[in-house]
Formats: structure tokens, sequence, C-alpha cells
């Protein structure tokens, strides 16, 4: 790992009251990796992901990204330098089809909303690259489904698709195979896995399997902070990691 | 079920056919009407704006439907009496030209719907409704105590003002006047629904997280909205003042905010036709009921109970089955 960090996270601090969410929490992303932050509930994902992707302020500490220092921007002003979102909960606009919802972060990334009266679907560039999109993540066939009519799987592509869309300098992809069964989380896993030549991913992921099959690197994330970072072999050898985390279900290495 | 397009179309020939019919049996009360119903529509458009794409509840849309009628009450009662608006470093005098009573209407009610919704749009749900409801009533109190323009009383004008090559005072030439503004202003308002601009206004409404992670600026996305949704209801303003060739201010009320509410609710929230559906359904039973009984609101609400509860697209959605988004 020679290479620059494109994120790179350096002590970050949050508390809420009495509640200590984040705790000098630092974390690099480098090109082309994909690097899963994995821990129990409650550990702080949400709190970090929120404090990376621009939602919610640290109380100290530093984000930076490409080399810039993104603590104090927004989240559009974070999306627009390239960070692909996706989220837990499928956050997809459920009244607009599966083509309206790619297009939305099409024309996002294009900068193109203020053009108040020229049809969405005028550019037909954007459009086939909207269909391109919807392809890729197995949607292709679903273009003018309504998204609260998709199935729980479609609804996390769509999510994908959408982050996708941005074509973002860093995905950062909150528990993509939430709530999908063997097959439907093999289908992300090998996306995920064509994705990083796109660009690298911060991955947050209960699935160990997928973890295990994806990571190049693994933080683990206990109590708001972070216990240990290392390779799949190193943290499947980590006793504290064992102990804190993975103990309760020695199976799952 | 009815095609929405077809039933679009079906409700601007009906309206046509019927002001045709009173031409012929001679009851220019029933054109007048009519008249009051569009203007009522242009109104709830601009509201639909905000409200249904939007959704942002302002409970303050008479500030400018009010704005739009003073607009035409100063510039016409100082043409009329031959007095200046302001004679200092520069004159500037009034107008009973329509095109710039609009043209001043369009602009305050937008400058104001700038200054309100930078104000308000920081806050959503029951605070964005209460701070939109007391801006509306500051404006009310305003006029009031204004003596310059009739305070209380308003201002009255004896002609209707001039449009070019129509004789306004011509019941059926004015209507068709408001007619135009009507399907000038749907065509656009449909282009802005089709637009990215569109897009991004309906999936701020549904998921406002996934609209900042896209890279939209929500803030300014609805800012926008609302400035534009303030114009056209000033606009609406501009002409209803002209239609009664008298403004006052009532037009500043708070039951002139429910009632452009009540247009959209019961039209449709969010269906391009929606608040002319609820215009004409509202002006038809305050004509009929109204004329039964002063207590003709009761039943009102009653409809309004009946279609909050049971019919989710207002009586739009009730008689229409919704195209596809784009074709």
């Amino acid at each position: 790992m020679t290479d620059t960090p494109v994120l790179s996270v350096r002590k970050i601090s949050k508390s809420f009251n009495a509640v200590q969410a984040s705790k000098d929490v630092s974390l690099d992303l480098y090109p082309g990796e994909i690097h899963a932050l994995i821990g129990p509930n409650g550990a702080g994902k949400s709190t970090l992901i929120k404090q990376i992707a621009g939602g919610l302020r640290p109380d100290s500490g530093s984000i930076h990204f490409l080399g810039q220092d993104v603590t104090a921007l927004s989240t559009v002003q974070r999306a627009r330098l390239g960070l692909g979102r996706s989220f837990q909960i499928s956050a997809v606009i459920p009244e607009q089809s599966v083509l309206e919802n790619i297009l939305l972060a099409l024309h996002g990334r294009e900068q193109s909303v203020f053009s108040l009266f020229k049809s969405a679907f005028s550019d037909a560039a954007l459009v086939a690259e909207a269909k391109t999109h919807a392809i890729r993540t197995a949607l292709g066939d679903r273009l003018e489904i309504k998204a609260s009519a998709l199935a729980h799987g479609e609804r996390r592509r769509l999510e994908l698709s959408m982050a996708l869309a941005l074509r973002p300098k860093v995905f950062l992809l909150d528990e993509p195979m939430a709530g999908l069964g063997n097959e439907g989380a093999r289908e992300i896993t090998d996306l995920l896995e064509s994705l990083r030549h796109e660009a690298p991913i911060l991955l947050i992921e209960h699935d160990m399997d997928a973890v295990f099959a994806l990571a190049d690197r693994i933080s683990v994330l206990v109590y708001g902070e972070i216990i240990a970072t290392g390779t799949r072999d190193e943290i499947r050898t980590n006793t504290a990691v064992r102990e804190a985390y993975l103990g309760e279900d020695e199976d799952a290495l | 079920m009815i095609p929405e397009r077809l039933f679009n179309g079906g409700l601007l020939a009906a309206l046509l056919a019927f002001v045709f019919y009173a031409q012929a049996v001679d009851e220019t009360y029933w054109i007048t009407l009519t008249t009051r119903a569009v203007i009522f529509a242009i109104a709830g458009i601009g509201l639909n704006l905000a409200l249904g794409y939007g959704g942002m509840v302002s409970f303050g849309h008479a500030a400018f439907f009010g704005i739009g009628g003073y607009a035409m009450g100063i510039l016409a009662s100082h043409a009329q009496g031959y007095t200046p608006i302001y004679d200092g470093w520069v004159t500037i005098n009034g107008s009973q030209n329509m095109l710039v009573i609009w043209l001043v209407a369009l602009i305050a009610g937008g400058i104001v719907a700038l200054l309100i919704g930078l104000l308000s749009l920081r806050t959503t749900g029951a605070y964005f409704i209460m701070i939109t409801l007391a801006f509306g009533q500051m404006f009310y109190y305003f006029s009031i105590s204004w003596p310059a323009y009739g305070g209380e009383d308003g201002v009255i004008i004896y002609l209707r003002n001039g449009f070019p090559g129509l004789n306004t005072m011509d019941t059926v030439q004015f209507f068709a006047l408001c007619f135009a503004v009507l399907t000038l202003v749907l065509v656009l308002m449909g282009a802005l629904n089709r637009s990215a601009f569109g897009l991004a206004l309906n999936a701020v409404r549904q998921t406002p997280e996934r609209v900042e992670t896209v890279g939209i600026h929500t803030l300014r996305l609805k800012l926008t909205a609302f400035v534009i949704s303030g114009m056209i209801t000033a606009l609406a303003g501009a002409l209803f003042a002209d239609l009664n060739k008298y403004v006052s201010p009532a037009m500043f009320s708070w039951s002139i905010s429910g009632e452009i509410m009540i247009f959209v609710i019961l039209g449709g929230v969010a269906r391009l036709f929606g608040p002319l559906v609820g215009a004409v359904v509202f002006v038809f039973l305050e004509e009929v009921l109204g004329g039964l009984s002063d207590y003709w609101h009761i039943y009102l609400g009653l409809l309004l109970l009946l279609v909050v509860l049971f019919a989710k697209g207002g009586i739009t959605g009730l008689l229409t089955r919704k195209g596809a988004a784009h074709d």
C-alpha cells in the first residue's frame, strides 16, 4: 500500500451526551481495494457512515477525500466530489420507476436539475446510460416498475444502481446485502467484485461470507473504537476480535 | 376509469362548452362564475407545486394571492386618479394595462415568496404550516392598517384593466383571457413536472436524504419551487381583483389560504388538473348550496373529509387512471 489513500479518516470522535459513538476512529481506503467495516450491532457503524457521508459533523478529527479536507462540507458537496453512497434501508424514490430513480441520480451528477422546462428524458444519451446501469444491476427488464412495487432484493440493487450512476470516486456502501437470501447476496458479491475496478469500496456489512470473500482489508469497530485493522487472515486470527465480536459465533470464520 | 389525458381534455372542453351555452341563453352570471373557478384554479395550481409536488404545506398562500390583488389595486388606482405612485428622482406611474399589472404581480409575488421561503423552508411539518400562516396574517394586518389604499375598505376601480386587442369589460372576452392564462399555466406546469427539476422535486418530497446523496441541493430545489408557486398564485390574485374590479384585505385572509388548499386537496394533490377540478367543484357547491343555506361549509367539510379518508388522489384520482409518467 504505497499509494496515497483516496479516503482518509483521521482520529474522528463523536459523542451524544454520555454515549461515545466514535472514539478516535482512523481508517484509510486505498485505490482498488475493498475495505470492510464490521462490528456488532450498536458498535457505531451508522454514526461513522453519517460522518463520512456528510450528514453528521464529528466533534474532533478530520476526513480527507482525494487529498481535500471535507470535514466541514455538506452531503451535497461531498456527493459532487465523488462520494457514492448507498443506504442500509433502501432510500429509493417509492413513487418513481426504476428508470426515473436512476435518471434522478444521473441528473444529480450532471447538475442538470435546474433546467426547468426540458424533459428529464430528452437527453437520449443519459437515458441510454440509465438503462446500462439498470442492466448491470439486473433490473433491465424492470425499467417501468415503480420502486415501491419492487421486491426487496430488487430494491437493494436499485439502491446500488443509483450509487453506480454517480460514477463516484469512492463507493460508501452501507450493508448492501441487508435482508437478502444466499442467492441475492451472491449476486451482489459478484457485482461488488466487478465494481472495485471502477472505484474503491468502503463496505459496511453483516454478511461474513461476503466480507471474507471480498475484502482486502477489514476493520473491526466495537463500542465506537476500531480494535483491529488487517487482512482477512490477520482478522481471523486476532484474539481481541474473536473475544469482542466473533466469539459468539466462531463458525462464521 | 378514464385515461387522465382524456379526462383533462374533456374538462377543458366542458368548461368552454358551458360558457358557450351560457352565452347562448344570455346568462352572463354563469360566465362570471366559470371565470371565478378558472382564476381559483390558477391559484390552486400555484399552491399545488409547493404542496403537492414539493410536499411544502403552505398555509399562507393568501399572501401571494393578496399581493397580486394589490399589485392590480395600486397600479390601477394611480392610473385612474392620474397620480404617480412615486415622484422623486424618477417618476413611476400607475398602469391599467393587464400585461404590466401581471408582470408586477409576478415579480412582487416572486420576491415575497423568496423571502418567506428563505425564512420558513428550514422548518418542516407543523412548524412550516404555522410560519407560513403567520406571514400570511402579517400581510393581512398590514393591509388593514395601511390607509393609502383604503385600509379595511380596500380599493375599487371603475373599469376593468385593459388587454391589448380585447374588450375586457365583455364577460366572455375576460373569461377567454383567463382561460388562456390557465391553459398556459397548465402547459408550463406539465413541462415543469416532466423535467429533471420535477423529477427531483417529487423525489425530495418522498426521500430527501437520497436527493442530497446524488448531489442535489434540496433547499435550493424547494425554494425555487416555492418562488414559482408564489408567482403563479400572485398572478391569479391579479386576475381575481380584476374580475371583481375590487381588492381588499379579505384577499389576504387566512380563509383564502384555506380555500386554495381545499381546491388542491379536493381535486387531487400533485395532479396537474387537480386544482381545476377542485375549484370547479368548490364554486359549484358555493353557488348551489350557498343559495340554500349560509352554513353550506358543513357540506363542503363533509365532502373534504370523505375525499381525505377515501380518495387519496382527490376527485381526479377517483375518476382517472394515471398515465405513464412519461410518454
